[in-house]
């Protein structure tokens, strides 16, 4: 008796799980196109509540198109999209983060957006060129910049009576000006403030743009030739070993990495450091956490500042129909417009990619070293298996700067593995 | 009297099992600079209740709950019930090869879930199941390898004279299922209850890939729904995680009993 009442409810809760579900999807009156639109951001916040106006604009304004929406948090949204493109089941149109955007093409998930771009003006837009792949390409059409510059904190730099940094400080005036800044105020010989923040588990703020300052490089060739292992890059890693070890004005990696993931990019907000390389989103916990800061660009090293820059694209599903891509290209156009543009640089996330309005819509104070350090960066070094390769260099590079390996063989370790990586991936067919 | 050392000692293990979920409420009601703080703080100051308010104005908070329910009631449901019948079939009938589909439906617990995500997708998008609450629940249905082997080991240890008594009264296999091993079988069925209770609650690939539509949602996701890229709002995320304990530890307690003892007789003839 229990049985079957336990089995007819069952039956009932699944019929009703069933058909609520099957309402939404597809359908719609002949001549509208529904376009399923992706984007990371986390719920209720800023960046989701003006993508959703924006999205109700655009649509008010094409009513032909029909967006539905995919979000979710960063990493739940790559782990889902990454699925969804084996399974074939992408939106057609969705925000990458720019250093995936070539795998993602590199697999086949893409549409060639080259032809699109030339009906617009290219020197209109901040970071299109930083995203043409090796064969002249593009794939992904700039959403948002980021690129590193260096942040201070002018309280600190104050109580210390240390000049602010300037546009022509070298990495010796960095390391000078750290020392100054380095406090132990309870004496027990481990300063409880640093100047500098010189290793983070995320290189794009740390030794990338540092081994390029000190003349090394990372990838070169169409970012298929690892060439990591030179003097250059020992150079640089040995100055952030010497700032974390015998000079002491940067916390060491275990320090760092015993604050728990994620803290690294807290430790300018909360007062630790005074001193830390940051890209244009770091602002944000800054800026919430109340600290009175300033920004300089990065200091020059012996070959230049190393600047490199991130531009967060919307790419086009390969799969979408010749209307969905129509649309897509309307929803792209439009995101870029100034108006939306203006809404997108309110959240202060990113670099508007659209340059007028990235020149007046950016706060006063820290406009021109970002739009300066854009215009001169690097790509951070994109191919096909970004992910994985830039993973077997970081994990090297780590223990060097813990000093569980010496630079040198870091380096060749790190060269070698970094290679068979992408070699792996050209033999399994390039693109 | 003589016990009081060993009660001290066990409430000091109490305090500091408690230690990590009280630092965790204390974050509940810090503001995210606070929160960030460092050395970091205890008591939060001043205490904000509204980040509880703040994650019901962000999210469908009662709707991700009532998923979340929906979803690990069928699981529970169907898990206890197919499990028990399989791992019944496997441990008394005489049915041949028995120890062979054990081993095999054993052997699908060494793949994780990353190895089957991509084909479980395009099965549930072929079945047209993608953004339905169906793939997190018809799978439980289907028995699961854990909920076999404990079911199997449960009904092994059963004396045969049980079914023997019953057979000679006139019971049939079903009756001898459903109204002598079943009943004797409470401690077992409680333990996978909550094991499939906690699974179900506490999943979060499956909900995420399976899942668009915020209305949809399951709590873990609904709470890691909150989580910035920049800005964390740890805060938020931390006072979501804390209401969504809540309906589990319900269950723990009211099962508590049965789930100790299942767990330790479990252990003894695993």
């Amino acid at each position: 008796m229990r049985l079957r009442m336990l089995a007819t409810a069952a039956v009932a809760v699944l019929t009703v799980a069933a058909t609520a579900s099957c309402g939404g999807g597809t359908g719609g009156e002949p001549g509208t196109v529904t376009l399923r639109l992706g984007f990371y951001a986390a719920a209720g916040d800023p960046a989701d509540t003006t993508m959703r106006k924006l999205v109700k604009e655009f649509t008010a304004a094409n009513p032909s198109i029909k967006v539905e929406l995919e979000v979710a948090p960063y990493v739940q949204f790559f782990q889902k999209l990454r699925t969804q493109i084996a399974g074939g089941q992408a939106p057609q149109v969705w925000l990458s983060d720019g250093v995936l955007v070539q795998e993602f093409a590199a697999r086949g998930a893409l549409a060639d957006l080259s032809e699109r771009v030339k009906t617009l003006d290219a020197a209109d837009y901040h970071g299109l060129e930083l995203n043409r792949d090796a064969k002249g390409r593009i794939f992904g059409f700039p959403q948002g910049a980021q690129t590193p510059v260096l942040f201070y904190n002018k309280k600190m730099f104050a109580e210390a009576g240390v000049d602010e940094p300037t546009a022509e400080w070298t990495y010796d005036d960095l390391a000078a000006a750290a020392k100054k800044l380095t406090k132990d105020t309870n004496g027990d010989g481990k300063p409880e403030t640093y100047g500098f923040r010189a290793y983070s588990p995320g290189f794009t703020e740390s030794w990338w743009p540092i081994i390029k300052a000190f003349g090394g490089d990372i990838v070169t060739d169409e970012n298929r030739k690892v060439v990591i292992d030179s003097p250059r890059s020992k150079a640089a890693l040995d100055w952030m070993l010497a700032a974390m070890g015998k000079e002491k004005f940067a916390p060491d990696v275990v320090a760092t990495e015993s604050m728990g993931k994620g803290a690294v990019h807290q430790m300018f907000a909360t007062g630790r450091v005074a001193m830390s390389y940051g890209i244009y989103a770091r602002s944000l916990p800054a800026l919430s956490a109340g600290v009175d800061f300033g920004v300089a660009p990065l200091p020059k090293g012996p070959a230049g500042r190393g600047n490199v820059a991130i531009v967060n694209s919307w790419v086009v599903s390969k799969a979408a129909s010749p209307e969905q891509a129509d649309a897509a290209w309307k929803w792209i156009t439009f995101f870029s417009g100034d108006g939306p543009q203006r809404a997108w640089a309110e959240l202060g996330e990113a670099i508007p990619i659209n340059k007028q309005v990235a020149e007046s819509a950016l706060p006063a104070e820290r406009r021109r070293a970002f739009l300066d350090s854009l215009a001169e960066a690097d790509d951070l070094g994109t191919n096909a298996v970004w992910s994985e390769y830039t993973e077997a260099l970081a994990k090297r590079i780590n223990q060097a700067l813990s000093g569980a390996m010496p630079v040198a063989q870091a380096l060749t370790t790190a060269q070698q593995e970094a290679q068979q990586i992408i070699d792996r991936f050209q033999a399994s067919g390039p693109r | 009297m003589r016990r009081l050392p060993a009660y001290a000692l066990v409430l000091l293990g109490a305090l500091v099992m408690l230690l990590p979920f009280v630092a965790a409420f204390g974050n509940s009601l810090k503001s995210f600079a606070q929160y960030i703080q460092v050395p970091p703080v205890w008591l939060p100051d001043p205490v904000r209740w509204d980040n509880y308010a703040e994650v019901w104005r962000r999210t469908p908070f009662g709707l991700y709950l009532a998923n979340s329910m929906v979803i690990a009631v069928l699981a529970v449901a169907g898990n206890v019930l197919t499990s028990s019948m399989v791992g019944h079939a496997l441990a008394r009938s005489r049915l041949p090869g028995r120890q062979a589909l054990l081993t095999m439906a054993l052997g699908t617990m060494m793949l994780p879930t990353v190895i089957t995500i991509v084909p479980n997708f395009v099965l549930f998008r072929s079945l047209g199941w993608l953004d339905t609450m169906l793939p997190l629940i018809v799978p439980y249905w289907l028995a699961t390898p854990f909920g076999i082997f404990l079911m199997r080991q449960t009904f092994l240890g059963i004396p045969r004279d049980f079914e023997e008594a019953a057979g000679i009264d006139g019971a049939n296999p079903w009756q001898v299922f459903w109204r002598i091993h079943l009943p004797l079988a409470k401690p077992a069925l409680a333990t996978l209850a909550v094991f499939t209770f906690m699974a179900s609650w506490s999943a979060v690939l499956e909900p995420t890939i399976y899942l668009t539509s915020p209305e949809n949602y399951t709590l873990p996701i609904g709470v890691m729904s909150l989580k910035g890229e920049f800005v964390g709002n740890d805060q938020l995320v931390t006072a979501a995680a804390m209401m969504s304990l809540l309906p589990m530890l319900v269950v723990f307690v009211l099962a508590q009993r049965y789930f100790v003892r299942g767990a330790v007789s479990a252990g003894l003839k695993g």
